[in-house]
């Protein structure tokens, strides 16, 4: 039905969104991690979206994670010697995350989720009122 | 149908539709809203609407169909508007080339449903018109 589907649409918007929290909350609690099971400092990660394309409507049908990629930035060197994970020469290589931008990021991801859920609300509101047409 | 619920409810009928599309075209944008290279989606249906008006003050002459096979001759009726999707490339501000913009999806998303709501009543008032002159007796 078409009305649901705006719900539908709206609910891929908050899986989305909520995906994109996820990512930036593992971000930040590994912004000191030096050690990963694939060798070397934690990389930052960033969700990949896509608009859902539906081939028999030309609206489309909301919105899709396909991927979490790594960030290509080379990572950010500090020198202490002491560290166990420091390099021969002092330096030991931490996660290229800034959690400013973390931050940043953080804010657009829950004023685009807020968005999604006024989109519920406002989509229920109008199948509710469809519904009381025949109440009068 | 026309003869008992009349042109309103066929307007209304097809105005309820196009809102419900519209509904869906601004769910898709505001999820949007974070994905790169996305385009808006538009729909458009008053001014659909207002071509078929003009052209049935314009058009007085109405052929008369006995056969389904007829080409029919006069002006369009309402329920030939048909809603148009489309999409939005007329150019974007943000880095990521999406072009949506969540403050006046936002407004659109509002004055959506408060037409919506408005349709709904009038669409409910007509109702409880019919029911009653049904219900009353003598």
């Amino acid at each position: 039905m078409k009305l649901f589907s705006a719900m539908d649409i709206a609910g891929s918007g908050l899986t989305a969104e909520r995906v994109w929290m996820d990512v930036i909350a593992d971000n930040i609690a590994n912004v000191n991690t030096t050690r990963t099971a694939e060798g070397g400092p934690y990389r930052r990660k960033i969700p990949v979206f896509q608009e859902r394309k539906d081939p028999f409507d030309p609206i489309g049908s909301g919105v899709r994670v396909v991927s979490i990629e790594n960030d290509t930035l080379p990572p950010r060197k500090v020198y202490d010697p002491s560290h166990p994970d420091a390099d021969k020469d002092g330096y030991v290589r931490y996660p290229n995350i800034s959690v400013v931008r973390e931050m940043v990021d953080m804010i657009a991801a829950s004023r685009a989720y807020q968005a999604n859920v006024m989109v519920v609300n406002s989509s229920k509101t109008m199948l509710l009122q469809s519904i009381d047409i025949m109440r009068a | 149908m026309s003869k008992l619920f009349g042109e309103v409810f066929q307007l209304l009928n097809r105005a309820m539709d196009a809102a419900t599309l519209r509904q869906r075209a601004i769910a898709q944008n505001i999820a949007n809203v974070n994905t790169p290279d996305y385009q808006r989606v538009e729909v458009s249906f008053e001014g659909e609407l207002k071509k078929v008006f003009s052209k049935q003050r314009e058009i007085k002459l109405r052929g008369v169909l006995t056969n389904p096979m007829h080409i029919p001759i006069g002006p369009p009726s309402i329920d030939s508007v048909k809603p148009i999707i489309w999409r939005d490339d007329t150019g974007y501000y943000r880095y990521d080339k999406n072009n949506v913009d969540i403050d006046r999806e936002l407004v659109k998303l509002a004055e959506n449903s408060i037409k919506y709501r408005a349709m709904s009543s009038l669409m409910g008032k007509r109702f409880a018109m019919l029911k009653s002159v049904i219900s009353s007796r003598r």
